[in-house]
């Protein structure tokens, strides 16, 4: 059995040291490259949104490589990830690529199959295995956040240009061969500090950046054109407020305790946004609220074309930008790779940020953003 | 309840122009023509507009991100507007609860015992309605004429039925001289016995509809055509899901995708050109052209 799974960032570093430790033959796909993109483009349907795609043609590369069994994630709706395993199922038999698939859905939702699949996957490392690879995966995971958290921190910052990048990348790969606990944790302490000492000492304080949006197209560097390394050159600081960590937190450990509410989130949307929308549309909305509070400089949320619940937030977003005189710009990302305009569209919004900073448009609250 | 009831215009020209400009870019199709017609409403002048939060109406499904932040999108792109009466709609977990955010509205503007007794006659009268659907079908029909071609047409209610957005499409399949059969005309046991085919349950409710339909009507129809709007989250699934099913079971499929585009001239060409397909393929014993292949090639 050889395991291939579609790409969300840096997720792979977590998925390869859980497998690897249950002793599964993993194939990890090749980066997400414009050759993803149009293979996943050429075979999915046309309107759907941008992370199917991308998944598509992760397995298909993932399958050239010799992979015979996909894993993805499930769901439940209201948002379409939910169906994601399910279509690019039938996409890929339609291919006449017959892959087995083995998808982490609810247990509710299709009992014989979680017992058929997820099971055996169990046992075949045996429970022992099993606690380690999870144990090391949520190091792994805390620690390319906290690596990247860094990055984010150090990159408006520094001295030699893109030299943040270069140890950051360095730093995951020697993250990857880790595989003891008490290494993660020393190894990601010791890069952090390697990132700050390429902090220039009078160098300015940086304008500060929330990006808040749909999950995937903030994680995957692909998706978002590079997004934060971009913000990070033009001298922003930029604070990602979705967290693999925090979500697996909420969603996996505490809801399935009935610990977790999103209280502290509908509280921040009040008179926005009432409830879930699914996805992370609340906390798009949510977020902006309490990022405005804490003198962000400006927000920029992100989400692909066609997103359900991004689309209720983008709709909600410009009359919070007004209420709490926040530049808002929302980024839609689809197959279109043309940088030039991504980057013109950053360029000119951060020089608004840093005008504003200055006081020359802070009280014209008509041309506060355009989106 | 003694309210007096105003409902918008039937869509036109005015109403979907207004909504394109109040929404933003990329939301689909029905929520822009939905803010066309609460602009048309808040014209009339209207005390209270009546917009829920739809967040279910079946167990454990959902109808779709958007309806359940109807009233927020509302709210937001519009301005001027009177109060909303916007109670939550959540049958998620079983279908009482639905009773009894309509009764809670109710109560706001009559004693309960008569809100109570509005709601069992408005759903009375729905099952009515939906009973007399599935009668008028035509499975139950007596006269159908034999010649005449079956056609399954397929989509969310607001595109079916809306004569402006869906460019009169079952109308003018019907002046074809086509029986026209749509998911309503099923009982919803059997949509929901029919979606039993689909490897992952679907959790949209319309999806399920959609798919379950297509699945009941492949044995029925001689052919199935697909409306679908331009940027629909569930649609981009469920009409891709309902175009693999018929392609592999070799039944003509045509999707129409509807946006603001108001020209019918190329949608017209597309229906004629399928029911022509249609035609010939019972005039040559139902040998259809493969996919994406003419049947007169050699």
């Amino acid at each position: 059995m050889k395991i291939t799974f579609p790409h969300m960032g840096n997720l792979y570093i977590a998925i390869e040291a859980l497998l690897s430790e249950l002793k599964f033959d993993l194939i990890i796909p090749p980066p997400s490259s414009k050759r993803t993109l149009t293979l996943g483009t050429k075979y999915s349907p046309e309107t759907i949104c941008l992370p199917l795609k991308l998944g598509v043609g992760n397995f298909l590369e993932g399958i050239e490589l010799g992979a015979d069994t996909g894993l993805m994630v499930g769901g439940r709706g209201p948002c379409r990830l939910g169906y994601y395993a399910a279509l690019q199922q039938e996409i890929l038999y339609d291919l006449g690529k017959e892959i087995e698939f083995i998808v982490l859905d609810h247990p509710k939702e299709d009992f014989v199959r979680f017992k058929s699949q997820i099971i055996p996957l169990i046992k075949a490392g045996g429970v022992k295995a099993l606690a380690k690879g999870l144990a090391l995966a949520w190091e792994k995971l805390v620690a390319v956040e906290k690596l990247e958290r860094t990055a984010h921190y150090v990159r408006p910052r520094e001295a030699r240009p893109k030299a943040a990048t270069q140890v950051l990348n360095r730093a995951l790969q020697k993250l990857r061969h880790t595989n003891t606990v008490g290494g993660i944790r020393k190894l990601c302490r010791q890069e952090c500090d390697h990132l700050r000492d390429l902090i220039d000492r009078n160098a300015q304080e940086p304008l500060k950046v929330g990006v808040v949006g749909e999950i995937y197209t903030i994680l995957e560097p692909f998706a978002n054109l590079d997004l934060e390394e971009r913000l990070g050159y033009l001298g922003v600081e930029v604070l990602r407020t979705v967290s693999l960590v925090q979500w697996l937190k909420n969603n996996l450990i505490l809801s399935s305790l009935g610990l977790y509410s999103n209280r502290w989130l509908r509280i921040n949307a009040r008179g926005y946004l009432h409830a879930s929308v699914g996805g992370h549309g609340l906390e798009s909305v949510a977020r902006t609220v309490a990022l405005a509070g804490q003198g962000y400089d400006g927000i920029i949320h992100i989400l692909p074309f066609t997103c359900m619940p991004e689309i209720v937030a983008q709709c909600i977003l410009p009359n919070v930008s007004v209420d709490y005189q926040i530049p808002v710009l929302s980024l839609v990302v689809d197959e279109h790779t043309g940088e030039t305009g991504f980057q013109t569209r950053l360029e000119a919004f951060v020089d608004l940020l840093s005008r504003r900073g200055q006081g020359g448009l802070q009280h014209d609250s008509a041309c506060i953003s355009w989106s | 309840m003694g309210l007096q009831v105003v409902i918008s215009d039937q869509t036109n020209k005015a109403i979907l122009d207004y909504g394109v400009k109040a929404a933003v870019d990329g939301i689909c199709l029905p929520v822009k023509v939905y803010l066309g017609h609460v602009h048309n409403l808040v014209s009339k002048g209207v005390d209270f507009l009546f917009i829920p939060y739809i967040v279910s109406v079946e167990k454990a499904e959902y109808i779709c991100p958007k309806f359940m932040g109807l009233p927020d999108i509302i709210r937001n792109c519009l301005d001027d507007l009177p109060p909303l009466l916007s109670p939550t709609i959540d049958g998620r977990r079983g279908t009482s609860k639905v009773m009894w955010s309509y009764i809670k509205l109710g109560s706001r503007f009559a004693p309960l015992h008569k809100a109570f007794e509005a709601y069992r006659q408005a759903t009375a009268q729905q099952c009515r309605y939906e009973q007399q659907l599935v009668n008028n079908s035509l499975d139950n029909r007596a006269q159908c004429s034999p010649n005449s071609l079956v056609i399954a047409v397929l989509g969310h209610e607001y595109l079916l039925h809306d004569e402006f957005i869906s460019m009169g499409i079952i109308k003018r399949l019907q002046q074809a001289g086509c029986e026209i059969m749509t998911a309503e005309q099923i009982d919803p046991g059997t949509i929901a016995g029919h979606s039993c085919f689909l490897k992952k349950r679907m959790f949209w409710t319309s999806g399920k509809r959609i798919l379950g339909s297509a699945h009941y009507f492949a044995a029925k129809a001689d052919g199935i055509v697909s409306l679908m709007s331009f940027a629909c989250g569930t649609d981009s699934m469920t009409t891709d899901l309902v175009d693999r099913y018929c392609h592999r079971n070799q039944i003509p499929h045509l999707v129409i995708s509807l946006d603001e585009h108001t020209g019918q001239t190329g949608v017209l060409t597309r229906i004629e050109a399928f029911l022509d397909l249609l035609k010939r393929g019972k005039q040559h014993e139902n040998h259809l052209s493969p996919y994406g292949k003419p049947v007169h090639s050699n």
